[in-house]
């Protein structure tokens, strides 16, 4: 049976209004390409036999395919989805991807693509997110090529699951209805509308509940990197409440921008536990980005869970495989 | 933070562009309206988005289809219907037309039939504005097309280099004439296509973002960022916004172009009923309030139908005046 990985590259990562209120980078659509093309060349070295890669609006996908078919081994195939040009794109695709068999996923954008593929691949398929977002905290920084050939090297059984580790999620609760999922933070904010979605003014949160934040995150999980670092690997969480009255932390909330971020309280959380947030007409947003609205009376919870994304842990996978090659083993194809 | 009056009063003027669109759709129809349209119904999101953060002395140059931008503006309405039936009352007299409507009272420096050629102008306004001090900001509305003539591109570096208060606004409405976007602007050079006109702006140096056009609140916020980079002389910012125009490139155009079904697929995105939907969840509006406003439109765009086809025609005598500026060197 042949090995499958899917590859989605998203266009719209890396584009949004961060690139006017800081130092964000724009991600053009040639960067992503040029991602892509590494991607699909590790995963073609590490000896996979078909890549399935979205077909998206701009033609991104279109290009990999076009460039590299027919120079490498590995098969590549585009995945139709309706073209609407938003993430409905990416989980359509992700969800053809993990139907037609395969045994991992890379993405190439931030936060909100990793979280749309974890929507429709669920949490035993492995992924591997390539930073081409804003803040990226789940992305890779390692070349795309790296990632690629770690993803393959997953897929076609040369490491395992000691090269795979577990996030885990946020689930959101309306009425008592699962309502969407967050990979590493949720927030309430007092805002009357979704608008342009990236969070840019942390003043507007009153609560968040966060799964992961380290000293080195940007965006809102750098709030807890600095208060209380929490790694996806711990068996726990955190809710914070904003406000004046508690402690003051210094987070980057987006590139280059630092702000003084007033928390009124914080506590614990562990796995499997329910925070209940107090009634009131909020936006929440969802791995930074505003997606949801809850108004007064409607009751709310988030729910911190293991059960978030299968993350491949990129430098792990190739250690292994060094380590391995010392000792004269060969993996995946020699052109 | 957007006020109820604000959000509201963005609804009407979103609600009174496609009001006076779809009037002028069906008197085009009835052969009541001479020379040519080109209407706005559809993309009302993006001109109320960026126009609710212009103040009086900040100046906007337009496109062939300008009507949104006007109403936006501040335009008189009945003096644009008046307009585009050629008569005396218009806005420039009748002698403009659709596709030449200006009004500088309001900062409205005209329509343009000329595909991009509000580039340069908008150049020359910002190079004014940032002379004269004071934070005033130029819109340049354009469309994807409009993206690949030589004077837009010259417009971008002249306002990069110059570090103008300009916001380049480009509505993507996904199709130049009939060609489609996708098509016209290639910015994968060595391949296929990819169309985003935002990564030629990072080429000049100048900050851009991709904004859902059909998304009122979201080009609002979008607006919002780039004004104040304007105003705070950080230079030129531009706004990729996708949208859509629900009417033909022009009124009689065949539109063999494109399905009924992509319409409807993006009717369902109307940025009017979208924006209904959220003022009534969020509560900033009732179902009476609304209806009350797109009463008071339907009105006001019967009162300017009245006083368009009750005014006189220009006398012949009058064929050369207001045509020509005179020369004040």
């Amino acid at each position: 049976m042949s090995t499958r990985v899917g590859l989605i590259i998203n266009p719209d990562a890396g584009k949004d209004i961060r690139r006017l209120v800081s130092s964000a980078s724009y991600t053009s659509n040639f960067t992503k390409v040029e991602l892509g093309k590494r991607v699909v060349m590790g995963l073609n070295a590490s000896g996979v036999d078909e890549v399935l890669i979205m077909h998206d609006n701009y033609g991104l996908g279109e290009d990999v395919v076009n460039m590299l078919s027919t120079h490498i081994n590995t098969r590549l195939t585009l995945v139709e989805t309706k073209g609407s040009g938003t993430v409905q794109d990416t989980l359509v695709a992700a969800e053809r991807m993990r139907r037609s068999g395969i045994k991992a996923i890379v993405v190439v954008g931030g936060d909100g693509t990793l979280r749309a593929a974890f929507k429709s691949c669920g949490s035993d398929l492995p992924m591997v997110c390539v930073a081409a977002g804003t803040n990226n905290v789940t992305g890779a920084y390692y070349d795309a090529t790296l990632a690629g050939y770690a993803a393959g090297l997953v897929a076609t059984g040369v490491v395992g699951g000691e090269c795979l580790r577990s996030a885990k999620a946020l689930e959101v609760l309306i009425n008592g209805r699962s309502s969407d999922v967050a990979v590493i933070d949720v927030a309430f904010m007092r805002k009357s509308y979704v608008g342009a979605k990236a969070i840019v003014d942390v003043s507007d949160i009153v609560y968040a509940i966060f799964s992961k934040g380290e000293p080195t995150d940007i965006g809102l999980a750098s709030i807890l990197g600095f208060l209380d670092p929490t790694p996806f690997e711990s068996d726990r969480g955190c809710f914070v409440e904003f406000g004046d009255g508690g402690l003051e932390v210094k987070a980057i909330i987006m590139p280059g921008e630092f702000r003084v971020v007033r928390i009124k309280d914080y506590k614990n959380l562990n796995v499997d536990e329910v925070v209940s947030i107090p009634s009131g007409r909020y936006v929440v947003a969802l791995d930074g980005e505003r997606e949801l609205e809850v108004y007064e009376g409607d009751s709310v919870s988030v729910r911190i869970t293991r059960k978030g994304p299968l993350l491949i842990n990129v430098y792990k996978v190739l250690n292994t495989v060094s380590g391995a090659c010392k000792r004269g083993a060969s993996f995946g194809r020699r052109s | 933070m957007l006020t109820q009056d604000k959000l509201l009063d963005m609804y009407y003027r979103m609600v009174l562009i496609r009001a006076f669109e779809d009037r002028v759709h069906e008197l085009f129809t009835q052969g009541k309206i001479p020379g040519f349209v080109h209407l706005y119904a559809g993309e009302e999101a993006v001109a109320v988005g960026v126009i609710s953060h212009l103040r009086r002395g900040d100046y906007i140059t337009s496109t062939h289809r300008g009507h949104g931008h006007c109403i936006a503006m501040g335009v008189d309405v009945k003096g644009m219907m008046a307009e585009l039936y050629g008569k005396k009352t218009g806005t420039c007299r009748g002698k403009g037309g659709s596709m030449h409507i200006a009004d500088f009272e309001v900062g409205m420096l005209g329509a343009n039939g000329i595909v991009g050629a509000g580039g340069p102008l908008a150049v020359g306004a910002a190079l004014a504005a940032k002379y004269k001090g004071g934070g005033g900001v130029v819109v340049c509305f354009a469309g994807d097309g409009a993206q690949n003539q030589g004077a837009v591109l010259e417009s971008l570096n002249a306002a990069a280099i110059w570090k103008l208060p300009i916001v380049f606004v480009v509505e993507d409405n996904q199709y130049a004439i009939s060609l489609r976007s996708l098509s016209s602007t290639k910015l994968q050079p060595r391949v296929s296509t990819a169309r985003s006109v935002a990564e030629r702006a990072v080429a000049f140096g100048i900050p851009s973002v991709t904004v859902d056009g059909m998304d009122v609140l979201a080009v609002y916020e979008a607006a919002k960022a780039a004004v104040e980079r304007g105003r705070a002389g950080e230079g030129p910012s531009l706004l990729d916004c996708k949208t859509y125009r629900y009417y033909g490139h022009f009124e009689g155009d065949p539109m063999v172009y494109r399905s009924v079904e992509e319409i409807d697929e993006w009717r369902k995105k109307d940025p009017i009923k979208l924006f209904e939907e959220k003022l009534l969840k969020s509560g900033i509006a009732t179902q009476a309030i609304l209806s009350d406003l797109r009463r008071k439109a339907a009105l006001e765009v019967d009162e300017a139908v009245k006083f368009a086809e009750g005014s006189p025609y220009p006398e012949p005598s009058e064929a050369y005046t207001d045509v020509f500026t005179d020369p004040y060197y």
